[in-house]
């Protein structure tokens, strides 16, 4: 058995470091805990500061964007953003063309501060890992996170791509409105 | 004691009454059937032993019609039963009905009072109020997956699919409190998604429902208003609503007038559950216990690298004329050149050694052994995970194990003993055993076998990895959408299991092709079909089967990929899909998967009743045909899986009957083995004969409840609950893993050379068969009172906390006979009495070789000429001569009666198959992270079947003369 043996410590050893599966029902992950300062606008004084790379904690992790999926409908965020994020009487959040920008903090602020014209503040309102799970997955809209984790179609009618065939755009735009 | 609330025996209700009659006229028909057929049982045993056979086959062929004829009296009883309670049940619907709609969502329920008048419709949620002795119209729905609204108290279940709307009719007859719960599995939570059902006086139900319509009373207090304003800013009005308030929320349940909901039959933890949010009030514990941090897989893994082999294997020959003649004065046949040639075979027949040779081994001795003993440490580990649930339900409310880890395991499990070891075991005993008992030198087409090995291994270790690296699969072992689907089915959870079906579909498919082979073209001269040993009949059947069933599943399960993987459609209702399409296909595998498991077992059991019994197995034919019928029977059947959701009266009725058709020809064989012991010559008590004669018994229990469960309307109440767990195991466990465990106490010596220890077999039975009693008989009385399938805990409330630990005492026990049963074959390899050739003085070819058989079976290849060939050697012609010992021949033979066609040098050892499966894997693993794992998967799949099947020269043309002049020495000297 001493091949059964290491067959099963290589698949091991293949599958550390990835948290796809990982179920937290209730706690936030380590890497939303982080405060940054957090830009609305590529505009600075000078040379510009190094872009921050907080990414979402949920990132990699299956359950928290399935729930980020379910929420963008229960709290009727595709009211505004449509419903696979092509935008309505909200901007588009599928396309590569990001108001307040694509990174995670950013619209974890743009979510829970809200934004001029519309965007309401979902902070205080929502608990945060909930918005960590929003953040994530808006960002599948435009293939941000990983496709291995990223959610599949609904049991609906077809809105366009699931967000597990979504490619990542190559060129992010920040500032258009 | 607690009230049985949620009890099919104490009903409330009308519909309920009906069913509860039922209840009793099935319980009272089989509790009949099933002691005269034990009755039965234990006058032939005692008869047996007084006096040797003193009945004429004619006055047992009548006994037996006679039994067989009282048993289809007793099922049309039944039959007729079932139709009439099912055509009550339909009648009773009623005009004026009280109309309620009642919508299922993971984990609650949306309930509704419609009203012309839109301001005057009550929403409430997991609970609701009926009147006393008014028709209830419940009109069902699902917002998500599949839910199954079930009130045992009142009627039985109804499944709610999504897209699709059903009907319920009940009555309360009495005024009360009774529980419903979600009877369907959906999803983590399914074990909370309860419902209240008050059933009120008309007068108080006219008040409860006139004051649900206010709205909730200002606050009064300062207290309370400082609670309108947590509720109408925080969080809470998010998703919940309370009318009258700023809360308007429609993804939860409604809180209006909330406190006076009747609270004390909800799980305890329900307040907390839900989808586990940090908006309430604590967290929730089970949840953060699954939360650990456990990993999961990367990238294709589950295949080592090994070392090619260089060596090309010798190609068959081309295939040759074959001496067609039987021959009783042959030169070759004295003694002296037996040995020579035996000693030819030894020389030839490649038996590689070390741990290259055994990667390398086409012999079928060697695949089915080591086929056996991975299914078995397969069995093991899902026995383990087994322990583990009957851990967590020993008690009410237990916290062992949360339900993200106890759906996996459970999961786990089902898939691991059906698709691991229960369909390879006994392919696995029929690759071990078939050749031996047709007599044939090799199995057809070996090389086949041995990557259907490396497939069940690769696939078995897969499974468990991933389920070790929290992957395991959780969505039941029937994975039915949508929970199983690309919404619900988060992560690759339920890839790993669809990639599992897989695997054991390729390995079970390639396994039935060769031995179908076998049986029909490698029997030694003289068996005629009709001289098949009954073990053969049933493996020929089987894999027949395996062949027509396993392409549904191979089918649905690659359209469940696709709906996950490239957002396919092929389930999505809203697309023009079908939901019910997956049980369909499911099950039109999964039904006749019962009797792929079960026929083997009964071809296990016809030469150890004959053999223990000392006379030949009583009515062969009426065996072979009770074998076929039942294969045929079994594609027709599917169905009374899927009677909760709904069927029209017609499809009821054809479905009911043909279920219960099904017990017909198992009945026969039954009545077939009492014969057989009634008139054979005294017992022997052997542990293998033990374990037979327990089959009875726990057997007749699995097939007397599969007749309870065939009628529609009586399996609107069990479907779903434990009543079902305790079916599915007695038939499965009862039905196939005892007589398994009797054939491996039977073959034991013949495998290894050494017999088992019979006291430590003994000690090990009763053990297991009193475990397996304590632990699955309860379970009928608990799914009686109402508890579901799938649930991983319930409320101490329900009083289902003592039958749950008699059953996990049980569980424990048959824990310990397992271990006795492993010790026994670990200490007789060991130490065990050496074995005979025929220990058990059996009639089948089998035992006519050494023990173990050598690598090429037989030398020199017996011939025989009747059905018992080691109990009428008189008739036995001799040997089969004129195969080549040089060439690793096999002799083909014609089908029905088994003359001799031409020789077929087998194929030999080989690394190949090991490349291929290891290929074949990486394909597996990749394209359930992308679609493009099918295409350049397909490439060193490719590169490995070219070098499996490269062609070679064909036989020299002098070698060939050589041949022809050794074929036929008389003609050759004339």
């Amino acid at each position: 058995m001493g091949r059964f043996t290491f067959a099963l410590v290589c698949t091991m050893a293949a599958t550390l470091g990835c948290e796809r599966e990982t179920r937290r029902y209730t706690e936030l992950p380590a890497a939303a805990n982080r405060s940054t300062a957090v830009r609305l606008t590529t505009l600075q004084p000078g040379s510009p500061q190094p872009i921050s790379n907080v990414q979402s904690p949920y990132q990699y992790n299956a359950y928290g964007l399935a729930e980020g999926k379910r929420l963008y409908a229960a709290y009727n965020c595709a009211g505004c953003h449509g419903v696979a994020g092509g935008g309505a009487i909200g901007p588009a959040l599928m396309d590569d063309k990001w108001i307040y920008g694509s990174h995670a903090d950013q619209i974890f602020s743009s979510i829970s501060q809200g934004r001029p014209d519309g965007m309401p503040s979902f902070g205080g309102h929502i608990p945060d890992q909930q918005i960590w799970q929003l953040v994530g997955y808006v960002q599948s809209l435009a293939g941000l996170v990983s496709q291995d984790a990223a959610t599949s179609r609904n049991d609906d009618q077809i809105v366009g791509k699931p967000e597990n065939r979504i490619e990542g755009t190559k060129q992010i735009q920040t500032g258009h409105r | 004691m607690a009230p049985l609330i949620q009890s099919v025996l104490h009903p409330a209700g009308v519909q309920a009454a009906r069913l509860n009659q039922l209840w009793w006229v099935m319980f009272w028909v089989c509790t009949v059937v099933f002691i005269s057929v034990l009755t039965a049982l234990a006058m032939a045993i005692a008869r047996g032993r007084r006096s040797a056979s003193n009945a004429s086959d004619a006055t047992l062929t009548g006994s037996v019609g006679a039994a067989v004829g009282i048993s289809v009296a007793a099922l049309l009883v039944l039959l007729t039963a079932s139709e009439i309670t099912g055509r009550d049940l339909d009648a009773l619907k009623a005009q004026n009905a009280l109309r309620i709609q009642i919508t299922g969502n993971q984990w609650w329920w949306d309930v509704q009072y419609l009203n012309p008048d839109p301001s005057l419709t009550v929403v409430t949620a997991n609970e609701i109020h009926v009147p006393v002795g008014r028709p209830v119209g419940i009109v069902a729905k699902s917002n998500d997956v599949i839910h199954s609204l079930w009130i045992p108290a009142l009627h039985g279940k109804r499944d709610l699919l999504p897209g699709r709307q059903s009907e319920i009719w009940l009555q309360a007859d009495r005024a009360g409190v009774y529980r419903g719960q979600c009877a369907e599995y959906c999803g983590a939570q399914h074990a909370k998604m309860a419902l209240t059902v008050v059933a009120d006086l008309p007068d108080d139900f006219e008040r409860w429902l006139s004051h649900m319509r206010g709205p909730a009373p200002p606050p009064a207090t300062e207290s309370q208003m400082r609670g309108r304003d947590v509720i109408e800013r925080g969080p809470c009005a998010m998703c919940h609503s309370i009318a009258g308030t700023l809360a308007g929320g429609r993804t939860a349940p409604d809180l209006t007038h909330l406190a006076q909901r009747d609270w004390r039959w909800q799980h305890p933890e329900y307040t907390r559950q839900s989808r586990g949010l940090d908006c309430r009030p604590t967290t929730h514990q089970a949840g953060q216990q699954d939360a650990r941090d456990r990993s999961c897989l990367g990238g294709a893994a589950g295949a080592s690298r090994l070392p090619g082999d260089p060596e090309v294997n010798a190609h068959p020959l081309e295939q040759q004329k074959a001496d067609p003649r039987l021959v009783y004065d042959d030169p070759r046949l004295e003694p002296a050149a037996l040995e020579r040639e035996r000693r030819h075979h030894e020389a030839s027949w490649p038996d590689p050694r070390g741990f290259l040779g055994w990667l390398r081994s086409t012999d079928h001795k060697s695949i089915g052994l080591r086929t056996i003993v991975t299914a078995f440490v397969w069995f093991a580990m899902a026995g383990v995970l087994a322990a583990l649930m009957r851990l967590q339900l020993s008690r009410p409310e237990n916290t062992i194990l949360g339900p993200d880890l106890y759906n996996q395991i459970f999961t786990t499990h089902g898939t691991a003993m059906m698709f691991l070891f229960a369909v390879p075991v006994m392919l696995g005993m029929g690759v071990y055993l078939v050749p031996l008992q047709v007599g044939a030198r090799a199995i057809a087409v070996p090389r086949l076998v041995a990557y259907g090995y490396w497939m069940l291994l690769f696939g078995g270790i897969f499974l468990f990895a991933m389920f070790f690296a929290n992957v395991g699969p959780d969505v039941g072992w029937f994975s039915y959408v949508p929970l199983s689907g690309p919404e619900y089915g988060i992560g690759k959870r339920p890839d790993v299991w669809a990639q599992l079906i897989t695997f054991s579909e390729v390995s079970a498919l390639v396994t039935a092709i060769s031995l179908i082979v076998t049986i029909f073209k490698l029997r030694t001269p003289g068996m005629a079909l009709n001289r098949m040993p009954l073990f053969v009949w049933a493996m020929l059947v089987v894999s027949f089967m395996v062949i027509f069933a396993m392409p549904a599943v191979m089918l649905s399960s690659t359209c469940l990929i696709l709906d996950r993987l490239v957002g396919t459609h092929f389930y999505n209702y809203a697309e023009g899909g079908d939901v019910l399409l997956w049980q369909h296909l499911f099950w039109f595998f999964g039904h006749p998967e019962v009797y792929i498991i079960f026929l083997p077992a009964l071809g296990m059991i016809s030469p150890i009743v004959s053999t223990f019994s000392r006379r030949p197995v009583f009515g062969y034919l009426a065996l072979v045909l009770s074998n076929i019928a039942t294969a045929f029977i079994g594609f027709g059947v599917w169905v009374h899986h899927m009677f909760a959701t709904g069927l029209p009266q017609f499809g009821q009725s054809f479905f009911t009957a043909a279920s219960m058709m099904i017990v017909v020809p198992t009945a026969t064989q039954i009545f077939c083995w009492i014969a057989t012991i009634w008139t054979g010559r005294g017992v022997r008590f052997t542990t293998p004969m033990l374990y037979v004669l327990a089959w009875f018994f726990v057997f007749l229990i699995g097939g007397l409840t599969g007749v309870m469960v065939a009628s529609v309307p009586l399996d609107l109440q069990l479907h779903d609950t434990f009543f079902i767990v305790a079916h599915l195991h007695y038939v499965l466990i009862g039905g196939s893993v005892f007589p398994l465990l009797a054939g491996i106490h039977f073959w034991f010596p013949k495998i290894t050379g050494r017999m088992l220890n019979e006291r430590l077999g003994k000690v090990a039975f009763w053990l297991f068969f009193t475990g397996f009693n304590l632990t699955f008989f309860p379970m009928h009385i608990l799914g009686l009172q109402g508890m579901p399938r799938r649930v991983y805990t319930y409320p101490a409330a329900m009083g289902w906390g003592s039958l749950n630990l008699l059953a996990s005492i049980g569980a424990g026990i048959i824990a310990v006979a397992l271990t006795v049963y492993l010790i026994n074959v670990i200490v007789s390899l060991r130490v065990g009495a050496a074995a005979t050739d025929n220990p058990w003085d059996a009639a089948d070819l089998e035992w006519s070789t050494s023990s173990p058989p050598p690598v090429y079976n037989f030398s020199p290849q017996p011939t025989v000429g009747s059905r018992d060939p080691l109990w009428h050697t008189e008739l036995t012609p001799p040997f089969v001569i004129g195969l080549n010992p040089e060439k690793c021949e096999v002799l083909v033979t014609h089908l029905l009666d088994a003359e001799p066609d031409h020789r077929y040098p087998t194929p030999g050892p080989s690394i190949w198959p090991l490349l291929a499966a290891i290929a074949t894997t990486i394909l597996f693993i990749w394209s359930i992270f992308s679609p493009w794992g099918v295409v350049w998967g397909s490439i060193p799949l490719f590169i490995t079947l070219v070098g499996w099947f490269w062609p070679h020269r064909g036989v020299p043309p002098r070698e060939m003369e050589r041949e022809l002049a050794r074929l036929e020495p008389r003609e050759a000297t004339s």
